[in-house]
């Protein structure tokens, strides 16, 4: 049997079947439309202009490693003019965390750009090892993503960028979708499939990755031989998200297409006006300045419990130990 | 236990749920079921479930949503979807038992009736599967179920009937030429040239070049759809009942947002159709509720005709929220609940074109979304040119996101065949649209393959 040629070019040999298409390409044609809908993407939500200084959030994993060179590359090619920089979070998972913050500093050589590691640690007094001695294994992805999520802006104030990247691909963003139906999470569910998210207080954020299939960029990481660490972090992973992934990965491969319909679901639809209204406002927090729709922001709660001994219960009193975001603005003055 | 006499037969309880102790309600009886952690004696787990089946129908009965609810009266007649499943036979005796007997309080209460005539429907499924005779037989058990409700007027159709442009015309469409489609091209060109006459042979030509089979399950669902609508237009109703379950609900729309169809998630809990109001009035009460209503009111259920073949996202959406429905019943209801609070993204002011097969609107900006977010050609012109339109000569611009996808979307390990991929399209399509240096130069295949991608890599010559 002759080979199958390649259905874009129809010049070279096709090596892979696209996930998100279902097309015969050659490696050439991937790679290109791989970039060029990264491109799009960018190009169609207006993210950058020129001389923004950009972080991109990299833990060592595919999706930030591949984000981290794509960037490269597409700033390169098509002269966004951008600063781009390395922002890693290290949580205190040993055993973990400190092998793949050896591949983000490998990244940071490969790619030459500045890197910049923050722990929680220093961030919060805590680490994940010590949170998790105390809360068990079941609500610990709750603290690593609260707490996550404000060290990444806390970094990104730390080192003067406007913006930050983060690797979340189209499955982890039709994920969402499905997790905040069932969960009845209408002001997550409105936001989760903006390609772009800001508060007042904090740093604009962006998912450059929000159409590309996981399994594509395992394959660009896979055919451009880049340096990323796989291992699946040794905490149990969330069990919420887990139930939706597992239904995700039955849906695709029912239907490749589910992931992208899904998001385009999410697109299509929004809060209704009333709904809306009675939400509650978004204030800051108390302690810290970081964005709250309570007295105390999430992570305060969250560290005021681990201090008082209560594992994971949210206690709204005492003492926040994080750095002040707006604090951190002032000394970068 | 016996299976003959109902009443004599209790259902193995759920060691985990069963709770002991008196009615929540009447709080003198004894309780014999447990509804989300309530327990309810029989009388009033019926008056429950009763209750919950006026909410959900009588606000919407009225042409003038206004107007007293005191005196109910429809517009038209009434029209309710028969499959032979649990709900649709647990809705014709509630709407029977509740309005069409002077017995019942309501009955009484409304001497002159709130529709002058009832319709029920069933749509005969036996053309999906040709060799299956128990597919044949249900519609004798479904004539069966007439006996116990002689008031109300049975209306019997079959599916392949949405290609028959005879049928079509003598039940009040209007007369229409066929036209037929290629899938071959995403773009979907259409012709006005009918390939054959026959409607079953379309029929099954239709089913048998769709892409996968979540696209057959779709497409089913979409005729059935269509049949209702037709049939319930032209018996004059006004409303149209489906016996839809709080359960079957939170699968038809996490079914419909996983097959893009988020635009629509609001015509998917209720919609207005040629008139017709189209509601599900058992839409607060789950699987479970329905099915000891059924058990407990003698009710004799044929069952549906569901295919057991398919594999598609409908069937596992099913799975997954049964499964959920039996340990976390309320992340079923949180799923109809969310999705009650939002509505289609309004983008611009121009009215919305009407989707040609199914019939509902169509987003804006679908053709450039699709060719930006996945390039499917290598030409200059995607890039210099983003906002890509389809020729108008293609099906493709006068469908929506779902439909299009039903046509167009390929199976993860089958593409697209490449021959007889014209078919032909159900009669109502061909009516004029409505408005409304960083890497490695060595050999990557030499390193161990992923076991994600493993199969989308092909083998080497």
């Amino acid at each position: 049997m002759p080979p199958k040629l390649c259905q874009l070019c129809n010049e070279t040999r096709a090596v892979l079947k696209r996930p998100k298409t279902g097309q015969h390409i050659c490696r050439e044609c991937f790679y290109y439309v791989f970039e060029t809908e990264i491109h799009n993407t960018i190009m169609e939500a207006n993210l950058f202009s020129p001389g923004d200084r950009v972080a991109i959030g990299a833990s060592g994993g595919k999706d930030s490693t591949v984000l981290a060179y794509v960037m490269k590359v597409l700033n390169e090619r098509y002269n966004y003019g951008l600063d781009l920089h390395l922002l890693s979070i290290d949580e205190g998972i040993r055993g973990y965390r400190d092998d793949s913050l050896e591949t983000v500093k490998r990244n940071q050589q490969q790619y030459d750009m500045p890197l910049k590691i923050l722990s929680y640690e220093e961030l919060y007094g805590w680490s994940m090892d010590r949170i998790v001695e105390q809360v068990g294994r079941k609500n610990n992805c709750t603290f690593c993503g609260v707490f996550r999520r404000q060290a990444l802006d806390r970094g990104a104030a730390n080192i003067g960028v406007d913006h930050i990247l983060t690797g979340h691909n189209a499955d982890d963003i039709a994920e969402t979708v499905l997790m905040n139906i069932m969960r009845g999470d209408i002001a997550r569910l409105g936001r989760c499939t903006l390609i772009t998210t800001q508060g007042e207080d904090t740093i604009k954020r962006s998912k450059p990755f929000k159409y590309v299939y996981e399994k594509e960029i395992v394959m660009y990481a896979y055919f451009k031989k880049l340096d990323y660490f796989s291992t699946e972090c040794i905490y149990s992973p969330d069990a919420y998200r887990g139930h939706a992934r597992t239904f995700l990965k039955d849906l695709e491969a029912s239907r490749p297409s589910a992931i992208i319909d899904i998001i385009h679901s999410g697109e299509a639809f929004e809060v209704r006006q009333e709904v809306k209204a009675k939400a509650k406002a978004q204030t800051t927090c108390k302690r810290c300045g970081y964005m709250s729709s309570n007295e105390l922001c999430k992570a305060c709660s969250l560290l005021e419990g681990l201090e008082r001994g209560m594992g994971g219960l949210a206690v709204v009193r005492g003492r926040c130990r994080g750095l002040d975001v707006a604090e951190m603005k002032q000394k970068d003055r | 236990m016996s299976c003959e006499d109902p009443s004599s037969a209790r259902m193995i309880r759920s060691p985990k749920h069963l709770q002991k102790g008196t009615c929540i309600k009447c709080k003198t009886s004894k309780g014999k079921i447990t509804i989300r952690h309530a327990v309810y004696c029989k009388e009033c787990f019926f008056s429950f479930i009763r209750l919950k089946f006026r909410r959900g129908l009588e606000p919407y009965i009225n042409a003038d949503p206004l107007s007293s609810r005191t005196k109910l009266k429809a517009s038209g007649n009434l029209t309710l979807a028969l499959s032979g499943g649990m709900g649709s036979v647990a809705l014709l005796d509630l709407i029977y038992s509740t309005y069409l007997t002077d017995t019942s309080p309501v009955g009484r209460m409304h001497r002159q009736k709130i529709w002058p005539q009832v319709y029920i429907v069933f749509v005969d499924l036996s053309a999906v599967y040709p060799e299956k005779d128990e597919m044949r037989d249900l519609g004798t058990q479904i004539q069966s179920l007439k006996q116990r409700y002689p008031e109300v007027e049975m209306i019997s159709a079959r599916i392949e009937s949405v290609f028959d442009r005879d049928w079509w015309t003598s039940t009040g469409g209007s007369n229409v030429d066929s036209s037929s489609v290629d899938l071959k091209d995403s773009d979907l060109p259409f012709s006005s040239s009918l390939l054959h006459d026959d409607p079953v042979a379309s029929f099954q030509k239709y089913l048998s070049s769709l892409p996968t089979s979540t696209s057959i399950t779709a497409s089913i669902d979409l005729f059935i759809r269509a049949i209702l609508v037709h049939l319930a237009s032209w018996t004059r109703s006004s409303h149209l009942l489906m016996g839809t379950s709080l359960t079957s609900l939170s699968v038809g729309l996490i079914n419909c947002v996983s097959q893009g169809g988020g635009y629509h998630v609001h015509e998917e809990q209720e919609e207005v159709l040629d008139g017709i109001r189209i509601i599900r009035p058992l839409r607060d009460t789950s699987a479970k509720e329905v099915a000891y209503y059924a058990w407990w009111s003698g009710l004799d259920v044929p069952g549906r005709q569901r295919p057991t073949t398919l594999s598609g996202i409908k069937e596992q959406t099913r799975a997954f929220i049964f499964g959920l429905d039996r340990h976390y019943p309320s992340t079923v209801s949180a799923i109809t609940k969310t999705c009650a609070k939002v509505e289609a993204k309004s983008s611009s002011e121009i009215v919305a074109q009407q989707c040609r097969l199914c019939r509902r609107p169509i987003q804006d900006g679908i053709d450039a979304w699709k060719h930006r977010i996945a390039i499917r050609e290598r030409s200059a012109t995607l890039e210099e040119n983003p906002h890509f339109e389809a020729s108008s000569s293609s099906l493709g611009r006068h469908l929506c996101y779902p439909c299009h996808t039903t046509l167009s979307s390929p199976n993860s390990r089958t593409s697209m065949a490449t021959s007889n991929t014209i078919l032909n399209l159900p009669v109502w399509t061909s009516l004029t649209p409505r408005s409304s240096s960083l890497v490695s130069n060595s050999d990557p295949i030499s390193a161990p393959i992923p076991q994600a991608i493993e199969e989308f890599l092909l083998p080497a010559e």
